[in-house]
């Protein structure tokens, strides 16, 4: 058990704020990123950093972060711009802009690490670890750079909000206002960039991409507005970064970064298992209540025809049987399934009387089922014997308002097509 | 000697990603051959540690089944759940590419594959391990190489009119009865297992390289795909020798000098493609431009005639 005092001052904590910074300003730049429909881009410009790294390197022959970080920005920066300039001078599309970006810059990426390492340096400063990062590896010294460059990055979402927004969802729209869009645009850029440099070293250049997609992926299926989205995001990202911190300081040889990446896509999981109106679950949930109320409502018709051909609310023996397809099981279980609904009341042997509550949702169904009969012999001229399959599918989804205009309309009818009664609605 | 086998190995290699890469590239599907070559990390270790042994044809198994399944959750992802696509294609490259990551960092001890080896292959070890055919000596790797360019050939010999077809009208290829879906889903597998062949050599990140360089290089120089898939083919033999010369001169991957040696070749493309076109006289300088920039998709001249070109020639 660690003690909490301790946590707080040593390298561990150190460890959890760096990480949980760049989860942090991952989700909050990566949910503008998903919006504008930029994930790859942002995995390009992940990319881009490995030569960035070597550069800086080769030149200053240092391994402070911040020389490094110089070099990895700039690069991505590069390639941001390379992907645009292939906009404008390349007819390709843009998959093959980004594919043929991301494969050139890591190329020049890995050649300058090989030699590098051929001369036997690259080892030793741990230029590899910028790859697949040392998420546990994140020293108190490398703090102050995370925190700046999040703290701003964090600030200019704050400021430009509301032009980001609209850029994600209108950016036509946002044309036509005279707003100093273009240093929104450039802020946004400088941000992914900035954001994803720091990443490098927490979970590496090839999974950063993780950090800004899989978070908000899972969010979204909470929350309808960005706002929301970005809150959730953040806490997903937390999330991941706690899991992933805590699983690797329990099980040896586990790199840390790759586990805070499965953690935030078991997140995306769990999200569309758990999640409302759109997660799995609540799906079949919706199917299955949808499923068991026509269920219901068949039982309680079968009920009302029961009451029918025995004339009365009481009557002997195994009635539902000639209406029944589903055998004796199944009489037995929608007997069952009507007693524990509190339509039907057991009198000793083999006698059943029908509650009011019983009746009362008997004659509802049966009335829509043959409202909806009459009506489409009366007004589309369907001919008697083809209405009831027609009315087996409408008597489900009719509202009491539909039910009470149809009444109106058919001017309180009595009896349906083939001659049989509606039954009227009871008050009380 | 032996050496040479490094460059004829991976002109190989080269050879079928370019076959394939031209129809992902013009299918819009270029990141999908980005995806599925990271998809293929977890199976390849999972099939590695079930078996015990590190032989091609197990990996493969592994790496197929990885890939069907990030091609199955991309698809899920993308029509069930409304994802766009550069979110899914992101969220499933991260997710199996941080599992293989996380099964080689906790067996590493038990797996003989290594990080390197995940970033730029195996290509200076390819004379290492030899199998004697006939006369000749020859490395496993190359004859692994020479069945991918064989089954790629085959298959674009077999049904080079259905995947044209298929790529440029996928409509009407369902309607003339061709199963665009179903050569949709032989394309994909043949990806897949160039991304395994190239996994091996030259790690799972190049294969992107060369898959997509090339064939974008060759998209910029034509509009006609034969030559297309000629040219393609043609820019990823040069970069794979000009990739393994700089590379025993200067030192380095010979993957990552590979890359590089391609995209030259691109950028020196791109720049003639764009001076062709500002200098062409006519409509595509000026107001026609910008029409023709939302156009800049296939605009091949794909007719029966590919084919009889193909078949004569």
């Amino acid at each position: 058990m660690i003690e909490w005092e301790l946590f707080l001052q040593g390298p561990l904590f150190a460890v959890f704020l760096g990480n949980a910074l760049i989860a942090v300003g991952g989700a909050v730049v990566g949910t503008f990123a998903v919006l504008r429909r930029e994930g790859m881009l942002a995995d390009v410009l992940a990319h881009a950093v490995v030569p960035g790294i070597g550069f800086a390197y080769l030149l200053s022959a240092q391994k402070e972060l911040p020389v490094l970080a110089l070099g990895a920005f700039l690069t991505a920066l590069a390639a941001a711009g390379a992907v645009e300039v292939l906009r404008r001078m390349a007819r390709l599309s843009e998959d093959s802009r980004l594919g043929v970006v991301l494969a050139a810059s890591f190329g020049l990426g890995i050649v300058l690490l090989t030699l590098l390492q051929s001369r036997q340096e690259a080892d030793q400063v741990g230029l590899w670890r910028f790859l697949f990062g040392q998420a546990a590896a994140v020293r108190v010294e490398d703090l102050p750079l995370i925190v700046a460059v999040t703290a701003l990055s964090l600030l200019f979402v704050a400021i430009a909000f509301k032009e980001l927004v609209a850029m994600a969802f209108d950016a036509e729209f946002l044309r036509t206002l005279p707003l100093p869009l273009q240093w929104v645009e450039v802020g946004y850029r400088v941000a992914v960039v900035a954001i994803t440099v720091v990443g490098v070293q927490s979970v590496g250049a090839l999974l950063i991409v993780g950090l800004f997609v899989l978070p908000p992926m899972a969010a979204r299926l909470w929350v309808r507005r960005v706002p929301g989205m970005l809150v959730g995001s953040i806490a997903v990202a937390l999330g991941a970064v706690v899991v992933g911190l805590g699983l690797s300081w329990n099980l040896p040889y586990v790199a840390t970064g790759p586990v805070i990446v499965t953690a935030a896509a078991g997140m995306v999981l769990l999200s569309h298992l758990f999640a409302p109106h759109h997660g799995v679950l609540a799906r079949v949930w919706g199917y299955g209540m949808r499923w068991l109320r026509r269920w219901d409502e068949h039982a309680h018709k079968l009920l009302y025809y029961g009451i029918e051909r025995s004339g009365g609310e009481c009557w002997e023996g195994p009635i539902l049987r000639p209406e029944y397809r589903g055998g004796r099981a199944g009489a037995v279980l929608v007997l069952v399934w009507l007693w524990l609904r509190g339509s039907i009341r057991w009198e000793g042997r083999r006698r059943w009387r029908v509650t009011r509550l019983g009746h009362k949702r008997a004659c509802q169904i049966v009335r829509r089922h043959r409202l909806w009969e009459l009506y489409l012999e009366r007004f589309f001229g369907v001919p008697a014997d083809r209405v009831h399959l027609e009315a087996e599918l409408v008597e489900h989804v009719l509202s009491p308002e539909i039910e009470e205009r149809l009444q109106e309309l058919l001017q309180r009818p009595e009896h349906d097509p083939h001659g049989r009664p509606i039954p009227p609605r009871q008050n009380g | 000697m032996e050496l040479l086998w490094i460059p004829v190995t991976a002109s190989l290699l080269a050879v079928a990603s370019s076959l394939l890469g031209s129809f992902l590239l013009l299918r819009r599907m270029a990141l999908l051959g980005d995806a599925v070559s990271h998809a293929v990390l977890p199976g390849i270790v999972l099939a590695y540690l079930w078996s015990g042994v590190r032989e091609l044809p197990v990996m493969l198994l592994g790496a197929g089944v990885s890939a069907l399944v990030a091609v199955f959750l991309l698809q899920v992802l993308q029509h069930r759940f409304g994802w766009h696509a550069d979110a899914a294609l992101a969220a499933v490259l991260a997710s199996f590419f941080a599992v293989g990551i996380l099964l080689l960092s906790a067996f590493g001890g038990k797996v003989d594959l290594d990080v390197e080896c995940v970033l730029y292959g195996e290509l200076a070890y390819v004379p290492l391990d030899m199998v004697t055919v006939g006369p000749l000596m020859v490395p496993r790797a190359a004859l692994w190489a020479l069945l991918l360019v064989g089954i790629a050939a085959v298959v674009l010999l077999v049904a080079w009119k259905e995947l044209v077809v298929s790529t440029f009208d996928p409509e009407f290829a369902e309607v003339s009865g061709m199963t665009p879906k179903l050569w949709q889903a032989v394309l994909l597998g043949m990806t897949a297992m160039a991304a395994v062949v190239g996994f091996v050599l030259v790690g799972a990140i190049l294969v992107v390289a060369l898959l997509t360089v090339p064939a974008a290089t060759a998209r910029l120089l034509t509009a006609r795909l034969l030559r297309m898939v000629g040219i393609a083919v043609l820019v990823s033999i040069s970069s794979t020798v000009a990739g393994y010369v700089a590379a025993s001169n200067l030192g380095g991957a010979v993957a990552g000098w590979m890359v590089l040696a391609a995209t030259l070749q691109f950028i020196a493309a791109v720049v003639w493609s764009w001076l062709r076109r500002c200098f062409r006289p006519g409509p595509s300088v000026g107001v026609g431009t910008t029409l023709q920039r939302e156009s800049a998709g296939p605009v091949l001249r794909a007719t029966g005639s590919a084919r009889g070109q193909f078949r004569g020639g």
